[in-house]
């Protein structure tokens, strides 16, 4: 199935689902009201283990349902919106007011479908929040806690952890996770070309820091007001004296390693597993 | 059957339709609309646009969902302003709910490119339920009160009525589903053992260990104290499927909205988290209430506060 299709189809399925859910609620609700209700509520449960048993098949590949997600994502807002113009526009009250029990259905019903299927239909969030066991290792996928620490280097061959503001316009987590996630698919040029702007930013980063300014670009209206990102970062390059004087010549990345209960006792120490130097060669 | 159905609806119109005040309505559409601009202003959305390189794996898919695509910082660049005025006209007043359409819709299309290079949901980075908000607050009456131009009528008294009590409540529902489905998903994932101390301690030091964190010392004492790890753990679940009764008891919320405010601030401090969309418990906040104590504007009489008399 193309993407196109498989989005299409997706974005499809919600008002298809809303009229066959309306026309069943209006013609059922007078005689079995309860029941209708239940009826729908089956059928999105049939839905959702049909996708999960043609997925598991083989059927249905990841991309196809994520293409289909996206959809029905965009569907779901755009309805939203729809739902909303219409609690406008009725000038009777009764109307107005059927109008908006519409609306409330509709949002509450989104945010449900979010949370019971544990998925994202952004803006209708499904709200995980670290509900995970606790990793008992930092290292690899295996473990579910993977970090990286990312540093510059100098022409003498000093080592600097490089602050997080460098990255900006990108926060360090999302470079992090997109370093984990997709550059190493990425060919050897490629990843030479995004290395080079990392070596770019953490070197203009350190000359703006080495000139008494603030790095990076979210504080340009609020300063150290600015609203924070998801992980508090510390800010490892508050003045002059933080940052080396002599350009970064080279950028390495590292794979920390090392067991949470362990380090914390004194028993353990962080391991480092290059991952990555630019240039490749000194 | 019907009886139970005729009492179900009267309860759910009694809630839903519950008079509210037009000053409180406007009070939410300026905290929604002031905190989005913060987060705007505080981000660089044009500029990873500009990072083609990054994109390599962003499906096409998302690109169409968002109508984010590589490439077109000058663009994004000027709708990020656009979305600034906006919301500025949201904050203050000028056409308020025109504004908060626009504002909305730019919102949704601007949060995705924070995450959008390795993922396609933004949620908990600040924004995840302003469109919702911000679109919800264009279509109800959020501009009878707060507002600039139109100028509002001098000395007309706007009367509280059921149009501004079902979006209050929408919002209000919107805020408590971070909650409730936060900790629905621990039990769900997890089961009880996510409410162990061990569970807690470890968590605490995982977000503790490292020189890249902002503060290390509350989080490593509680993670010294098993037993204090226990009663996180479990009342952090409890806390979470609790918060709900927010939206339906207005002496609930006096207890419980501190208390998120509290559980926010300690997890910033114990965990290095922000949840940006914390802020906007202060929807919770009963502001004519707090004008009235003010000796701003004096209670409406009872007779007044009628549904349908906005």
């Amino acid at each position: 199935m193309t993407p196109t299709l498989s989005f299409a189809l997706g974005a499809a399925a919600l008002p298809a689902g809303l009229l066959a859910g309306y026309a069943v609620w209006t013609r059922a609700r007078s005689a079995y009201p309860m029941a209708s209700v239940v009826a729908l509520a089956a059928a999105a449960i049939l839905l959702r283990y049909s996708v999960r048993f043609l997925h598991r098949s083989g059927a249905l590949g990841a991309g196809t349902i994520g293409d289909a997600l996206n959809g029905f994502s965009l569907a779901l807002f755009l309805a939203f919106i729809v739902l909303g113009w219409r609690t406008v526009r009725p000038r009777r009250e009764d109307l107005q007011r059927a109008r908006v029990n519409e609306l409330v259905i509709f949002t509450v019903l989104a945010m449900a479908s979010a949370a019971l299927l544990q998925r994202h239909f952004w803006p209708f969030a499904s709200w995980r929040m670290t509900p995970f066991m606790a990793p008992t290792r930092v290292g690899t996928q295996a473990d579910n806690a993977q970090n990286l620490r990312l540093v510059g280097v100098t022409a003498d061959g000093r080592e600097y952890r490089i602050d997080h503001r460098a990255w900006e316009p990108v926060t360090e987590a999302e470079l992090i996770g997109w370093l984990f996630a997709d550059f190493p698919q990425l060919d050897a040029e490629h990843q030479d070309r995004v290395a080079a702007w990392m070596l770019g930013q953490a070197d203009r980063a350190r000359a703006a820091v080495r000139a008494g300014e603030a790095p990076g670009s979210f504080g340009r209206v609020f300063g150290p007001l600015a609203a924070p990102s998801h992980f508090l970062y510390a800010r490892l390059w508050r003045s002059a004296a933080d940052v080396p004087a002599e350009p970064f010549v080279r950028i390495r990345w590292y794979r920390e390693s090392y067991d949470v209960m362990g380090l914390w006792r004194g028993a353990d120490s962080v391991a480092l597993h290059l991952e990555f130097a630019y240039p490749r060669t000194p | 059957m019907r009886p139970v159905a005729a009492a179900l609806t009267a309860r759910w119109d009694r809630f839903w339709f519950e008079p509210d005040s037009a000053f409180n309505l406007a009070s939410v559409r300026v905290i929604v609309a002031l905190h989005a601009l913060w987060i705007v202003l505080s981000r660089d959305f044009a500029g990873i646009s500009g990072l083609g390189d990054l994109w390599a794996f962003v499906p096409a898919s998302v690109r169409w969902r968002y109508l984010v695509f590589e490439g077109h910082g000058t663009l994004e660049s000027v709708l990020q302003w656009v979305a600034v005025a906006a919301l500025l006209g949201a904050v203050i007043g000028v056409f308020p709910r025109v504004c908060c359409l626009l504002a909305g819709l730019l919102v949704y299309h601007l949060a995705p490119l924070e995450t959008i290079i390795w993922q396609a949901q933004p949620y908990a980075r600040g924004l995840t339920l302003s469109p919702i908000l911000l679109v919800l607050l264009a279509f109800a009456r959020s501009g009878d009160a707060l507002t600039v131009v139109p100028r509002p009528r001098r000395g007309e008294a706007v009367a509280d009525s059921w149009h501004y009590g079902w979006p209050l409540k929408l919002a209000f529902l919107s805020v408590a589903q971070i909650y409730l489905v936060a900790g629905y998903t621990k039990l769900l994932t997890s089961g009880p053992a996510w409410m162990s101390g061990q569970n807690i301690q470890r968590w605490l030091l995982l977000y503790n260990q490292g020189d890249w964190i902002a503060f290390h010392g509350l989080g490593l004492w509680i993670a010294g104290h098993l037993w204090l790890c226990w009663l996180i753990g479990i009342g952090t679940v409890a806390f979470e499927l609790g918060f709900v009764l927010a939206v339906f008891s207005r002496r609930a919320r006096r207890v419980l909205v501190p208390a998120a405010i509290a559980f926010h601030i300690i997890i910033a401090f114990a965990m290095n988290i922000y949840v940006g969309e914390a802020w906007l418990l202060l929807v919770f906040v009963n502001w004519d209430w707090v004008r009235q104590r003010l000796g701003r504007r004096p209670a409406l009489p009872v007779a007044q506060r009628q549904p349908g008399v906005a």
